[in-house]
């Protein structure tokens, strides 16, 4: 009787270690601290006087919201991919803004940095960081994709995993505009990296 | 002739060995301040050992970079904090969040600039995510950041701002008569 009960139990044990190993992180739930939250509609000035709301881009797929610095050097070395992410997705459907919520950096400086980084993406200052308030976001580059119609918070977080470009292995904002774009579910919705904290009142 | 001969030969000899302690003497100094042996790029397993492992100290982590300017202006403060409580029972672990490949020619400078010697590990990029989630699931990654742990590794004060030497020096207090 024993050696039966060995018999059926061992390759149950060992099936149960196999898929405690295969997946570590699926009772974890990491998950969890994705919370799914929405954001209000709002109207910023972007650098050149024109109000730019979220519901004037509700036609669109997604709109990408990244708040960005002009004196950070971990945003700074994401200008070049952020050009790259508007010549890839605008045509798609998908609308990016780059916010500006820091204090100690004005219109005039926003609107140099962006040029001279050839920015096609409209950029709102946000001032007294009333929107960075909104959606508690605390450092920059950091990148939130909204549904375009509820404004929910699909995506939040990294845009990828390296400063240096030569080293990006996940490019996760990517990864979740591709999802969107081909209707399906958003796999990582919540990332995290060290970057600059938002200057704020 | 061959008197001259011996002279200058002791010359050259002793010329020599002066050169070789010199250029010792400076290897030493510059050994003094040299960070090689002591900045290790860690993960969130290291970090959580260092927690966890508290032989009777809290802990007191400051993370931090060399392009945070809130970073760069709370520092002198958080020398002064090490030189103050280095022999009262604090252990001080300097967390910097630049890249592995800027060691030598960023953390080590700006480290030497604020005559800092306290311990200094650099975060393996790609694990970044996994050490903000260690230290607080609520945490975005905006640095400065600072945590101290009690004696027993449990987290009693997390900031995300910059502090000075006052406010350091109470939250250290605060921790030591939980």
């Amino acid at each position: 009787m024993f050696k039966k009960m060995l018999f059926i139990s061992v390759p149950i044990i060992t099936i149960m270690i196999l898929v405690l190993i295969a997946y570590p992180g699926s009772s974890s739930g990491e998950s969890n601290f994705v919370s799914t939250t929405k954001i209000e509609n709002f109207t910023l000035v972007d650098l050149y006087g024109n109000n730019q709301s979220l519901k004037d881009y509700n036609d669109e797929k997604a709109i990408v919201v990244i708040f960005i610095a002009t004196r950070c050097p971990v945003s700074n070395a994401y200008n070049t991919r952020m050009v790259e992410l508007y010549n890839k997705y605008h045509d798609k459907n998908i609308a990016i803004l780059g916010i500006n919520s820091n204090k100690t950096e004005d219109i005039d400086e926003c609107k140099t940095h962006s040029e001279e980084h050839g920015f096609k993406f409209p950029v709102l200052k946000d001032e007294k960081n009333v929107i960075a308030d909104m959606f508690e976001a605390s450092y920059t580059p950091e990148a939130y994709v909204l549904n375009s119609k509820t404004l929910e918070i699909l995506y939040h977080g990294r845009i990828d995993d390296s400063r240096e470009e030569s080293n990006v292995e996940v490019a996760d904002l990517s990864n979740a505009l591709d999802e969107i774009i081909g209707g399906e579910k958003i796999s990582v919705a919540k990332t995290k990296a060290f970057g600059c904290t938002i200057k704020r009142i | 002739m061959r008197l001259n001969h011996y002279v200058l030969i002791l010359l050259l000899v002793l010329t020599g060995c002066t050169k070789n302690i010199e250029e010792k003497d400076e290897t030493e100094k510059d050994n003094s301040t040299d960070y090689s042996q002591q900045i290790p790029v860690v993960d969130e397993v290291w970090l959580k050992n260092k927690i966890e492992n508290r032989n009777s100290k809290i802990l007191f982590i400051n993370f931090w970079a060399t392009w945070c300017e809130p970073c760069v202006e709370e520092f002198p403060d958080l020398v002064k904090i090490y030189n103050g409580h280095k022999n009262s029972g604090l252990e001080f672990l300097s967390v910097s969040v630049d890249l592995p490949s800027e060691i030598d020619s960023k953390v080590k400078p700006f480290l030497k600039e604020q005559s800092a010697y306290f311990p200094v590990v650099v975060i393996e990029e790609k694990r970044s995510e996994e050490v903000i989630n260690l230290i607080d699931p609520e945490w975005n990654g905006a640095v400065p950041a600072t945590v101290i742990y009690d004696e027993n590794g449990d987290k009693r004060e997390f900031f995300t701002q910059a502090g000075d030497y006052e406010f350091f020096n109470e939250s250290i207090k605060k921790v030591k008569n939980y």
